[in-house]
């Protein structure tokens, strides 16, 4: 359908123009034209939402399972390497690893320095940060396309800065998981994705400090690291 | 309904009636049409958000030709 009108209204346009002179039927032609472009540009069917929000709940499932399995319990530090979001997750109290020595284990998925044992690992929507990063939005709009457009698990969000801290006000969040260890480690899903968000566009470590639920929105604080800085909160 | 089916939709209806409306009016200057276009389809973008397969290079035309439009005009009007 997008073809046809595409092609039959610049036809339509032109003649109507040069053969009729009339021009509510060459701005017929002109508007086929945009509505055919407009119908093939737009994907006819989507991925749904839904099936988006159940990938990632599958994926917060495997998570959970994993720590669970390996008792950890700490915040994970969110941080960039190669255009990809990666979480590390410290599994013994001791952490005298720094973030660099983190980032040289990508790859692996146990870093061990010394004492020091964590996970790392690939986070729910990792990939979709990486394939909807944009250079030169501000973390607002990059925080709520992610968030908003692509994977929408919330309504809105809003982003303010200071320091070395982040505070995030997540509006509506539309999906949430319910894996309690998943959301001691990671945070609540909607602030697990800002704070990936986060780590690719500064390009630094960052961790979720704290959140609180206030009604319908989740305000959540997010601290960045240094990369010579040990993940121990 | 799929938003996206909405969103064509609506964006049909809106050109329907934008160029009929026009037409009864006795609307000649094709810029006036275009304009009404470039509106109703960054009104529409900006309420129900469609994805794209590509980069949206029917906005940047449709502004690039709204800008040509206003610019001429804002030209006549210094100029006359």
């Amino acid at each position: 359908m997008g073809v046809g009108l595409t092609a039959f209204g610049p036809i339509f346009a032109i003649s109507s123009y040069i053969l009729l002179a009339n021009t509510p039927l060459t701005a017929l032609g002109v508007g086929l034209t945009v509505l055919g472009l407009t119908i093939l540009i737009t994907p006819q069917h989507p991925v749904p939402k839904e099936t988006v929000q159940a990938f990632i709940r599958s994926s917060c499932e495997n998570l959970e399972t994993l720590f669970e399995a390996t008792g950890a319990f700490m915040r994970a530090t969110y941080f960039p390497s190669n255009g990809k979001v990666y979480a590390y997750i410290p599994v013994t109290r001791e952490q005298n690893i720094v973030m660099e020595d983190v980032e040289k284990n990508v790859g692996n998925l146990i870093a061990k320095s010394g004492r020091s044992l964590g996970l790392i690992i690939i986070p729910p929507a990792s990939e979709l940060i990486k394939n909807s990063f944009s250079e030169g939005a501000g973390l607002d709009t990059f925080a709520s396309e992610i968030l908003v457009d692509v994977s929408e698990v919330a309504e809105s969000v809003k982003v303010v800065e200071s320091d070395s801290t982040l505070v995030l006000e997540i509006f509506r969040p539309r999906v949430d998981v319910n894996f309690s260890r998943f959301k001691a480690v990671m945070g609540s899903l909607p602030t697990s994705i800002a704070a990936q968000a986060a780590a690719i566009k500064f390009l630094k470590p960052v961790q979720v400090l704290d959140e609180r639920f206030e009604g319908n929105r989740i305000i959540s604080r997010l601290k960045f690291l240094e990369w010579t800085s040990t993940p121990y909160t | 309904m799929d938003k996206h089916t909405l969103y064509i939709i609506t964006f049909t209806i809106l050109i329907t009636i934008s160029v009929s409306s026009l037409a009864a009016l006795g609307e000649s200057r094709l810029d006036v049409y275009t304009s009404i276009f470039t509106l109703e389809y960054f009104t529409l973008a900006a309420i129900f958000r469609p994805r794209r397969k590509t980069v949206d290079f029917l906005a940047i035309t449709l502004l690039i030709v709204f800008a040509y439009t206003v610019a001429l005009r804002v030209i006549e009007v210094i100029f006359s």
